[in-house]
């Protein structure tokens, strides 16, 4: 009997680990021993073969007002039917739906529906689109694609509510059957985004140009948390970017944050700062900035991008939460003066 | 280096040798331990409009 018990050790790792996999999807490239998970728990190695385990089990299905996600430029007051499965490749220390994002398949229940079961779902309802959104769609890629391919030749829209964090190959390939995205730029330093995201800026900003440049309708939602990124020479340098990368129409959604998940030591974000933020985006030359999960005056309403128009005091759409109050957009465009307001504001045939 | 350190060294290489980068990506004949706790049943409309507190 040997009792060398190095070798014994090392022959026993070199057995587990000789079947490694390294996933490709995002840029952590796991390398994943057999029978564990790369970084999301969700895609898991399972004797040499990369399986994404949440394929067509969604944990979550909804039927959301599109202001929830947020998107205030694309199909305004439709219900977006809004699915999820487990898991997310980052960890954010304030998540809101810890639940089911920082958890594994096998840890949740679950619905079991092919991508075909779920377009039948959401057409069954009467939607006229569908959300990959509560948790990371990117990191159940697979079922988002295929769901996605199947959505778009049954007439529908697909949503991505994601916090971008994914290598550039597979994004482009999934923006061709993506309609709208709204993107988590969590703050504007890699510093937050390696403390509090387990992640780093770069592929997030990457990921924003890309889905611009492949023509994906494209809002931007930043969750201001009190201490951490509410600082305003950062939002100044961020809406900087935003403006010289992406332009001036791209919706910038300032989220109230709400304590949650391993921050609950901090307050909500007091509503001065998201108006402050606001005020500093705007001044910044961005066209189309709003305040999220806070009621304020017009801080969810969308004005004319126009200076000059003659209405431009009065709201084109007017809203209050989730709720449009009053929708003045008629084809595209202000009926006042006549400026395009950017956006996809109603289902083409 | 003693004998230990090359040993692990040797078989370091051989790991990332062997290792398998363009591995497929596949679903089916997922072992049950990672399938979902429980299957639930198909939603009816009222139950997919009910509120939630699930953000996003």
């Amino acid at each position: 009997m040997k009792t060398d018990k190095g070798t014994r050790t090392l022959n026993r790792d070199f057995n587990a680990m000789h079947r490694t996999v390294e996933c490709q999807l995002c840029p952590k490239y796991c390398r994943i021993a057999p029978g564990r998970s790369g970084d999301c728990r969700t895609r898991v190695n399972v004797e040499g073969k990369l399986v994404a385990t949440s394929y067509g089990f969604p944990c979550a299905i909804h039927i959301d007002p599109i202001e929830k996600k947020p998107l205030f430029h694309f199909l305004p007051g439709s219900p977006i039917f809004s699915v999820a499965t487990a898991g997310c490749n980052l960890h954010c220390l304030g998540c809101q739906n810890d639940s089911i994002s920082q958890v594994g398949v096998e840890e949740v229940d679950a619905f079991e529906l092919s991508p075909d079961q779920l377009i039948q779902e959401a057409l069954r309802v009467n939607s006229l689109s569908i959300a990959y959104t509560y948790t990371e769609p990117l990191t159940y890629y697979e079922y988002t694609f295929d769901c996605s391919s199947a959505a778009r030749k049954a007439g529908l829209k697909n949503v991505l509510v994601t916090a971008g964090f994914i290598n550039e190959k597979p994004l482009r390939r999934l923006a061709r059957v993506v309609d709208a995205a709204n993107v988590d730029l969590k703050a504007f330093n890699d510093p937050f985004y390696q403390t509090n995201c387990s992640a780093n800026l770069k592929p997030v900003l990457n990921t924003l140009e890309v889905l611009r440049e492949e023509g994906v309708w494209l809002e931007i939602t930043n969750l201001v948390i009190p201490t951490l990124n509410d600082d305003m020479d950062e939002i100044r340098r961020m809406c900087g970017w935003i403006l010289e990368r992406l332009g001036p129409d791209v919706p910038l959604h300032f989220s109230r944050f709400h304590p949650r998940h391993r921050l609950r030591n901090l307050p909500p974000t007091p509503g001065e700062t998201l108006e402050q933020a606001r005020k500093v985006a705007m001044d910044a030359g961005l066209h189309f900035v709003y305040v999220g999960n806070l009621r304020t005056r017009d801080g969810e309403n969308t004005t004319c991008p126009n200076p000059s128009c003659p209405e431009r005091s009065r709201p084109l759409v007017e809203r209050i939460g989730f709720e449009i109050l009053e929708n003045r957009i008629t084809q595209g465009r202000c009926p006042a003066c006549g400026t395009t307001v950017p956006g996809v504001w109603e289902k083409l045939p | 280096m003693n004998r230990r350190h090359f040993l692990q060294s040797v078989a370091a290489l051989m790991v990332l040798a062997r290792t398998d980068l363009s591995a497929p990506v596949v679903w089916s004949g997922v072992p049950r331990r990672y399938r979902p706790r429980r299957i639930k049943p198909r939603p009816d409309k009222r139950e997919l409009t009910r509120e939630h507190d699930l953000a996003g």
